[in-house]
């Protein structure tokens, strides 16, 4: 019989230390390019997503094919999102952002970016932090991340609708096992707003 | 609870929060998590060296339904648009007879300066009126905002309206997308986004100076140009450069205590079950081979 090596509670809490300090370190490296307006935005966003998906590399996730059921059902969770967000302004228009960006880099950072967050959040934080104190300690802790991560660019009036953006990938995350689910609702949710 | 139950309520407390969020507190921009938001650069009614003029203005009409007005939702073109104005239904006030409401966003010299803080960006004159000049007012009850964009690198400002001579600032929300900002509004005139004291513009695609002083209150398009972020010689930020450096910088960091902890000794390893007694009865499925002796 094969014994299963289980990281032990020490280890995998020292790892999910780790993870969260080099995605701290991205958010700072981000903020400092967005305050002092060093980069574009296209540019800014590929520094970002590299720098989110080389976290979730070093965090242990690897390339995977993702399920087709997971993928389905992301991208029915980032619909809904972006119904609820149009629903709860109703009869108010959206602002109109109008992106000064070609559409297909856009697009790639975009995707980048919001697949590179779930790669490091809940693919690899998760399985650290899971694997230290459980799966609703993920899910809060990530959620929690997940929120503060974007106040210093977007403002904190966005946090408490992002942390429970967090529990709803995380429950993603927790239903079909990977990141798969939960990126592609990121994905759409975000790539909305080029058209709202 | 297992997994799948931990699952559903997740599931369920997330759309929740993000109901409740967006009912009691909604964000003025779209959908947005972590979008990238590319801006155009600013554009300013009058520069000051080394910026992008071309500040544009913004015109529409929309026709009264019925006793009510109209939603409404006009904007500058620049992308995003430097200054929008949103009305919902019924959330305007016009004066009798009013048949049709027009929206006006101009940009405009700033007539005074705030006593405190620094106009970031031009200042705009939103004016709604009716088809014969009457004034149109928003109500008090809320449902009429203006968004303001300011230039890049504006972490913080308030938007405040020129009344009567003085700046007057109004309860400010982000609207969740970078450098823009929202207020409600009652009544319409000149607006403008003031950052704090010190603030100066930063041109997009240029880091700021060190030693970036404060801007001189002077006109509100005519930042400091002691302060004036950016080199003016038009050499490009070396971005590829800064891009490597950043990806670099975080993979060290991240391999580098990411090693020190994997240099712990491995955690214990879960208890192997037992092994079942050696077998002393040969089986049939796998008899041992005998020697054969030679003879």
């Amino acid at each position: 019989m094969i014994a299963i090596a289980v990281p032990d509670r020490g280890r995998a809490s020292g790892v999910a230390i780790a993870t969260c300090l080099a995605l701290g370190f991205a958010v700072a490296v981000r903020w400092q390019v967005f305050r002092t307006a060093a980069l574009d935005g296209v540019t800014e966003g590929l520094v970002f997503g590299l720098a989110l998906i080389a976290v979730a590399f070093l965090g242990g996730v690897r390339p995977s094919i993702p399920r087709i059921g997971a993928l389905a059902a992301g991208f029915a969770a980032g619909g809904v999102l972006v119904v609820v967000s149009l629903a709860a302004r109703w009869p108010f228009p959206p602002i109109v952002l109008g992106h000064a960006a070609p559409f297909l880099p856009w697009v790639a950072v975009t995707t980048l970016v919001a697949t590179g967050e779930e790669l490091a959040l809940r693919g690899a934080l998760w399985r650290w932090v899971a694997a230290a104190g459980g799966d609703a300690t993920a899910l809060l802790v990530t959620s929690a991340l997940f929120a503060l991560i974007h106040a210093p660019v977007y403002g904190w009036s966005v946090v408490p609708l992002d942390f429970g953006v967090g529990l709803l990938f995380g429950g993603l995350r927790l239903w079909f096992g990977g990141s798969a689910a939960p990126a592609a609702a990121h994905v759409l949710a975000d790539l909305a707003t080029w058209w709202l | 609870m297992s997994q799948k139950r931990l699952a559903a309520a997740a599931l369920i407390c997330g759309l929740a929060v993000v109901v409740a969020a967006q009912r009691l507190a909604p964000i003025a921009g779209p959908p947005l998590y972590d979008g990238v938001v590319v801006a155009d650069e600013y554009k300013w009614l009058s520069p000051p060296p080394g910026y992008a003029s071309g500040a544009q203005s913004a015109a529409d009409s929309g026709a009264v339904q019925g006793l009510q007005s109209p939603n409404l939702a006009v904007g500058t073109p620049e992308q995003p648009p430097q200054a929008q104005v949103f009305a919902g239904q019924g959330f305007l006030t016009m004066p009798p007879g009013t048949l049709s409401i027009n929206v006006s966003i101009a940009p405009v010299q700033p007539a005074a300066q705030p006593a405190a803080g620094v106009i970031a960006g031009n200042v705009y004159r939103f004016s709604l009126t009716s088809q014969s000049g009457g004034a149109i007012s928003g109500q008090a009850s809320g449902g009429v905002t203006i968004t303001l964009r300011g230039p890049a690198s504006l972490p913080t400002a308030t938007i405040e309206r020129l009344d009567g001579g003085t700046w007057t600032p109004l309860p400010t929300d982000p609207a969740g997308v970078p450098d823009m900002f929202t207020a409600v509004v009652t009544d319409f005139g000149d607006f403008a986004l003031i950052a704090p004291p010190g603030w100066v513009p930063v041109k997009a695609g240029r880091t700021a100076p060190a030693n970036a002083g404060p801007a001189a209150p002077g006109s509100a398009a005519s930042a400091s140009p002691a302060g004036s972020p950016g080199s003016s010689d038009g050499s490009g930020p070396p971005i590829l450069l800064i891009a490597a450096v950043a990806v670099a910088l975080t993979v060290v960091v991240a391999a580098g205590v990411l090693v020190l902890l994997r240099r712990r000794p491995a955690g214990p390893v879960p208890p192997r079950r037992p092994l079942p007694p050696p077998q002393h009865k040969r089986s049939a499925r796998s008899p041992q081979k005998r020697p054969t002796r030679r003879r």
